[in-house]
């Protein structure tokens, strides 16, 4: 027996995804036509290896995932927990240490019939410590499409994963004002938060603040305002702060997507 | 919180007056890229005013990092740096990796290298304590620099606008340092003067 495990493994060839492992849940075994379902890809990593989030920061590369649907179903965009600023040597990057689960919800068409469909993702991921590798993996699950039957084990992952996604800055009042060394974010948080020091903006665009300066948080009046200072670089001043308020008084992140106007 | 060293400075020449605020060790488009010595694998002492009058290029590499095999795999970094030199540009190829980290050489084992991987640069030159690329806030591998024959930074930043470890990203990739040069030599403004730079992290001294 010990034989064929060897010639097994000898076959297999190098790890594509060393250090690390993605598997695909499904919020659902069974769900109606048109109705979406929430699925996730989760890539467990091993103790100190990080992957990245969409604007992998100073360095690194941003997980992506390529979904092979059946004919006619959609997925929706991909949805990304906040990550960590890991900082060393002066640099930051912004990624996930232990695990990273990305998920988007994909429907199934209004006329779908009856009977099992394959849903595939494949993630390809950039996997750090000291080093770097890169990795990839196919993981598949099938959905039924029949009556709503939700999965007992993933379900319940993935709502928790859903509940701790940064939020719509709902209430909120925001601006982004660029001056010359950089962008004021102009924050009024909704009535009954409060912001303290230690928020930070992670910027979703590469090349659109400098990860690793400082930013300082200040108050003016009822506004508080947070310091950013613009990439060195941007070939052109970005038109657009898209990205995530995390810290003090943030909960899961809050969403920043504003345009950035000139101080009149 | 531990103490983050500003990356740098960089004016916009002509599109804009969008500037950035002053770092520790201020590296602009437009102004003089700074001065530095070292050592190469031949053990030759280098210095950037040895090559006064000619074009220059700063090209931070780490042989381990899947960034910078895909361009040395391929050949296509070897190739780009045949292209310069033949028409007198200078090409610096330098690890600032500290020893006992990915990347880091002796200099026995960087000439090796260079035979090795084929490098078509003038000269691999060695920064073990990660000054030179700390005073140049070069903190990807590959993170490309061209200095114009007045000693002037014209570019900074990525290599190309695929900033994947993908072999098939080269095909279609608009290589920067390529087009600065080119335009630079005919005279004309560099139109992308910085792009993001992208790759593992230059492997400096803790």
């Amino acid at each position: 027996m010990t034989a064929i495990l060897a010639a097994i493994l000898l076959t297999q060839g190098p790890d594509p995804s060393p250090h690390s492992n993605a598997t695909l849940l499904t919020s659902a075994k069974s769900a109606a036509p048109g109705e979406k379902v929430l699925v996730g890809v989760q890539i467990a990593l091993d103790p100190g290896w990080h992957c990245y989030w969409q604007n992998p920061g100073d360095s690194g590369q941003a997980t992506s995932i390529d979904w092979k649907l059946p004919k006619g179903w959609q997925v929706g965009p991909l949805m990304w927990p906040a990550p960590e600023a890991l900082e060393t040597g002066g640099f930051t990057i912004y990624g996930y240490e232990k695990q990273a689960l990305l998920m988007a919800y994909v429907t199934p068409p209004k006329n779908a019939k009856p009977g099992k469909y394959r849903i595939q993702a494949n993630p390809v991921w950039l996997i750090c410590r000291e080093t770097c590798v890169p990795a990839k993996q196919t993981v598949v699950k099938e959905i039924q499409i029949g009556a709503n039957q939700p999965n007992p084990k993933d379900g319940p992952i993935l709502a928790k994963a859903r509940a701790e996604l940064p939020q719509k800055a709902t209430g909120w009042v925001v601006t982004a004002i660029r001056h010359g060394k950089g962008i004021d974010l102009k924050l009024q948080p909704k009535p009954g938060t409060t912001l303290a020091q230690g928020i930070r903006f992670l910027a979703a665009d590469p090349e659109t603040i400098a990860h690793s300066t400082p930013q300082t948080l200040t108050r003016d009046g009822e506004t508080y305002v947070l310091g950013l200072t613009n990439s060195e670089f941007a070939s052109k001043p970005p038109k657009r702060l898209r990205g995530l308020l995390i810290g003090a008084g943030t909960g899961f992140g809050i969403e920043i997507d504003v345009p950035i106007t000139s101080a009149s | 919180m531990k103490s983050i060293a500003v990356l740098g400075v960089m004016a916009l020449a002509a599109v804009s007056a969008f500037v950035l605020a002053k770092g520790t060790a201020p590296v602009e488009i437009g102004k003089a890229a700074p001065a530095f010595t070292l050592t190469d694998t031949n053990g030759k002492t280098r210095s950037l005013g040895d090559f006064a009058g000619k074009y220059v290029v700063l090209e931070w590499t780490n042989q381990d990092c899947p960034f910078v095999k895909k361009h040395y795999g391929s050949g296509s970094m070897q190739k780009t740096q045949k292209w310069a030199t033949e028409k007198g540009v200078v090409w610096l190829s330098i690890i600032s990796s500290a020893e006992g980290n990915q990347g880091f050489v002796t200099t026995a084992d960087g000439k090796k290298l260079f035979k090795e991987k084929g490098f078509n640069s003038t000269a691999l030159l060695l920064d073990p304590d990660g000054k030179v690329g700390k005073s140049y806030g070069a903190r990807t591998t590959p993170h490309m620099y061209v200095i114009d024959p007045k000693g002037t930074l014209i570019y900074m930043g990525g290599i190309d606008d695929k900033p994947t470890p993908n072999p098939e990203d080269l095909k279609g990739a608009k290589n920067y340092v390529i087009s600065a040069l080119e335009e630079a030599m005919a005279g004309k403004e560099v139109s992308t003067p910085t792009s993001r730079p992208y790759g593992c992290s230059v492997k400096y001294k803790e």
